[in-house]
């Protein structure tokens, strides 16, 4: 399990705490979102006091963060409210430093939050999958381009797509006045933060300004409406995908099937494929790359034609325990 | 102030990262300090889960007010099918409604 079903949280309703962490510099408080239990990746509101000095650093795990309120520099680079970074595991990012305080949502996507004073890149680090861009002043909002779509009036500005899981990373508001009359799941966990704005859903009521959810899949979500309309910021750990529907007391496993009886009108072949293999260690969710997919006979005796090695006396469960699976 | 320059091998940090390779459920090598932080927030979020499903159950007669408004709305101003299209659905489409819906899993 990763993160529990936290819906709805306001972080309003409860006071910063002072982070302890070993290397973080003191004047860091942060609100606990959200915390996988078993790796410690979290997302917390942080509050950096005036006068707080962070040297240049790396982190061991992937870094997101996004500006809310005041100013902090990045070297630098001054980052005002909409200022957004991805940086990469292992990435040297420049001292960060406050004159007059500051809050940010920060994420730490593989494990707890940690910090390591460098000025230089861990080795095999990924520098060309750094983002930096100041999403308020220099991207525009669009329409999403999913389909089935939400109801006009909801934009997105996509900031990161993770190339291997198409996990997201986006701001989106609601215009005022919205309202959506349906009910939607996804497939993927999903993960938001009102910056400003109370936005209704009719299983949990108002989510106003300062509110947090971290869903996990298939769950339930809609119909929605906000009156004055909403910013925020969101997202997923794999494709997003509208599961639109009217029936208000599915419950998740449920939700689940009915994906695959739709996957099974959506994608025959696919669907098809996947139930006749015959197994379930298709060797491309395996990490011998994207491309490739081994085909043998399977009445017969297993084998390979190719140079890899692998222990087939383990057991495979769908493909949970190998390749890169969900890690916020 | 004086930088540390220290380069810390990618492969170093990502066992540390992961813990014993092939063993997704073997906690990495964290100090004590870390753990017991961790420990600290996962208790407090398990606190703070009950007390939303405590919440979410205490709304759950408002609830089933607003899915019957929800039920007369398809009839009349239509299902979002998508981005602007709507559907009216037929009265023997919509659900019943039951006595509890569970929305926290």
């Amino acid at each position: 399990m990763a993160r529990r079903h936290i819906e709805p949280f306001v972080d309003r309703d409860v006071p910063f705490k002072r982070m302890t962490l070993p290397g973080f510099k003191r004047g860091m408080n942060y609100k606990m979102l959200s915390i996988d239990k078993d790796t410690g990746a979290c997302t917390m509101t942080v509050q950096l006091e005036g006068g707080y000095r962070q040297p240049p650093s790396i982190s061991m795990s992937d870094v997101e963060i996004l500006s809310m309120k005041g100013t902090f520099m990045l070297g630098d680079q001054a980052c005002t409210p909409g200022y957004y970074t991805f940086i990469p595991n292992g990435v040297s990012i420049p001292a960060i430093s406050t004159a007059r305080g500051c809050e940010v949502l920060l994420m730490y996507n593989d494990r707890e939050p940690n910090i390591i004073e460098s000025d230089q890149d861990a080795t095999g680090a990924k520098r060309s999958g750094l983002i930096a861009a100041n999403s308020y002043d220099d991207m525009p909002w669009q329409v999403p381009n999913l389909f089935p779509a939400t109801e006009p009036g909801c934009l997105i500005k996509v900031l990161r797509m993770d190339e291997e899981t198409q996990a997201l990373s986006f701001l989106y508001c609601m215009v005022p006045g919205f309202w959506q009359d349906n009910i939607s799941f996804h497939d993927c966990a999903e993960e938001a933060y009102h910056i400003w704005g109370t936005s209704w859903m009719m299983q949990f009521g108002n989510l106003p300004t300062g509110g947090y959810f971290w869903r996990p899949p298939y769950i339930n979500h809609g119909a929605f409406a906000s009156e004055h309309g909403v910013l925020a910021f969101g997202r997923t750990d794999g494709t997003l995908h509208n599961h639109f529907h009217f029936h208000a007391h599915t419950e998740p496993d449920e939700n689940q099937k009915k994906v695959a009886k739709k996957l099974a009108k959506h994608s025959p072949g696919l669907f098809k494929w996947v139930m006749t293999q015959g197994h379930n260690h298709p060797d491309f969710l395996h990490g011998h790359g994207p491309d490739w997919v081994h085909s043998h006979e399977h009445g017969g005796p297993h084998s390979h034609d190719h140079d890899h090695a692998h222990d087939h006396g383990h057991g495979h469960d769908q493909g949970k325990g190998h390749g890169k699976g969900r890690k916020k | 102030m004086a930088t540390k320059k220290r380069a810390v091998s990618k492969s170093a940090v990502k066992a540390r990262a992961k813990g014993r390779k092939g063993s997704p459920a073997a906690a990495p090598q964290r100090p004590e300090e870390v753990e017991r932080w961790i420990r600290a927030e996962v208790q407090a979020q398990e606190r703070i889960y009950r007390r939303i499903v405590r919440e979410m159950n205490a709304l759950n007669d408002r609830r089933l007010k607003w899915v019957r408004a929800f039920y007369q709305r398809l009839q009349t101003r239509g299902f979002s099918v998508h981005a602007g299209i709507r559907r009216k659905v037929r009265p023997e489409e919509i659900p019943p409604v039951p006595k509890r819906i569970r929305v926290v899993f």
